[in-house]
């Protein structure tokens, strides 16, 4: 029998029949990771508790021929103020959503583990939207997608004048080469610096940062169509994030 | 390359098409099912067959049924004032096992799920609003899973009706019957402190 030992967020748990669960783990160690619960679902489960998404928990798994299961667990955080309030459990499952569709399978990435901890830890007193916002650029960041905001991502040359943002060309457009993508929008400078903070300040340091509703709807189109070139769909829960927030649709 | 007579296959692919039935377990089945008494297998088939024709959902409750409205719903005996919100008719059968309850029930047939993009406007909400203005009902009882999602519905539920002046309360979370402390996991523990109840 062989068993190893991880540290990992739960980002989905789905209920596969028969009292098991598959969960889909992001874990410090080894990255996204798919393993089965068995009895998970029944009352008299131990580790029922332990395995809803968003915990943080301690597993001890079990290797199988075809998918490893979960052998036992421990709870480190359980994050009860998300399950307390509709717009926590919107961002949280969008955080736990885009985390999946963005990362494969055991590709361990300690920095990413580390922001999805800290951003749901800070969601219990900060301000849900910015950490999202924070959480999305500061996630394509890492796994190589980061936007170009400091130069125009087509000449490299400076970002005078009028300045758009095409989620094609991978960030900002000077005035000269904003026709190079029909698709660009046209956006303000003070988005991009906000953006450039977003990007660049610990989330930890965000609750400093004050956004007006413009900026933030501005931001929230903006990363959300970049996103959604990256991942080539969108994000079931950016749909009930829209219904339960303000903002407009993006 | 096929093994079996036309209609034998056939039987094994529907039968495999069911929950947890792989193929190996639906060629068993397959197999049962031709060496068993025939008028077995024809109850088996004939049952599939009424079932499937004549159950319905009710269209007061949205439980299954095979007469409208549901026995539960037209039971006089019953009190009209509570309302139970379960999430799946096999809640309504769950909690009727336990013989503690005589209100009537309301099916939503799902939960919010932000994930599998399940919204309010997937779910039997309306119908519950529909209920609720006669007037008759005084209190709604949320028993919806104690999970994310039945957390998810259980909140948007008691936004929603709060306002319209009925008793809006929630099933108590705790510890099941048989359980140990110490495996207890600390959201099921505070809850269960919360719902703690003077010794009779």
């Amino acid at each position: 029998m062989k068993l190893y030992k991880m540290e990992a967020i739960v980002l989905r748990a789905r209920d596969i029949g028969g009292g098991d669960k598959l969960l889909v783990l992001y874990s410090r160690e080894y990255g996204k990771i798919k393993v089965i619960a068995h009895g998970a679902s029944k009352p008299s489960s131990r580790k029922r508790g332990f395995v809803q998404p968003f915990n943080h928990t301690k597993f001890l798994i079990q290797r199988g021929r075809e998918i490893d299961s979960v052998s036992q667990c421990e709870g480190v955080e359980m994050f009860s103020f998300i399950r307390e309030d509709l717009k926590k459990i919107g961002y949280a499952s969008y955080l736990a959503e885009l985390l999946d569709a963005l990362t494969p399978e055991g590709e361990p990435n300690e920095f990413l583990f580390a922001l999805l901890l800290e951003t749901m830890r800070l969601m219990n007193n900060g301000d849900d939207e910015i950490l999202a916002r924070s959480f999305e650029i500061k996630c394509v960041g890492f796994l190589g997608y980061r936007p170009v905001l400091d130069s125009c991502a087509e000449c490299q040359g400076q970002t005078g004048g009028r300045i758009h943002f095409s989620s094609g060309l991978g960030g900002v457009l000077c005035e000269a080469c904003a026709s190079a993508d029909r698709e660009a929008v046209s956006c303000d400078r003070g988005v991009v610096e906000t953006m450039k903070v977003l990007l660049s300040w610990p989330p930890v340091k965000l609750r400093l940062l004050k956004v007006g509703r413009p900026a933030r709807n501005q931001i929230k189109v903006l990363l959300r169509d970049y996103l959604k070139y990256y991942m080539e769909h969108e994000l079931k829960s950016a749909a009930f994030l829209n219904r339960f927030t303000q903002g407009p649709p993006g | 390359m096929n093994y079996y007579a036309k209609p034998v296959a056939h039987l094994i692919d529907q039968l495999s098409k069911l929950p947890g039935i792989g193929p190996k377990t639906a060629q068993r089945l397959a197999f049962y099912l031709l060496g068993v008494p025939a008028e077995v297998a024809y109850n088996l088939a004939r049952s599939i067959e009424k079932a499937r024709s004549t159950i319905q959902y009710c269209t007061v409750c949205g439980n299954f049924t095979d007469e409208e409205p549901c026995f539960i719903c037209r039971d006089e005996r019953r009190r009209r004032d509570v309302l139970c919100v379960v999430e799946r008719p096999r809640d309504v059968v769950a909690m009727e096992k336990s013989r503690s309850f005589k209100g009537l029930y309301h099916v939503l047939h799902g939960a919010i799920s932000p994930m599998e993009g399940v919204g309010p406007d997937q779910l039997h909400i309306r119908e519950l609003l529909r209920r609720l203005e006669g007037g008759e009902v005084k209190e709604m009882i949320l028993a919806t899973n104690p999970n994310i999602e039945g957390d998810a519905t259980a909140i948007y539920l008691s936004g929603l009706i709060k306002p319209l002046g009925v008793r809006v309360t929630r099933i108590a979370h705790g510890l099941p019957v048989g359980a140990d402390l110490e495996y207890a996991d600390e959201i099921t523990l505070s809850k269960a402190l919360e719902g703690r109840q003077e010794m009779k």
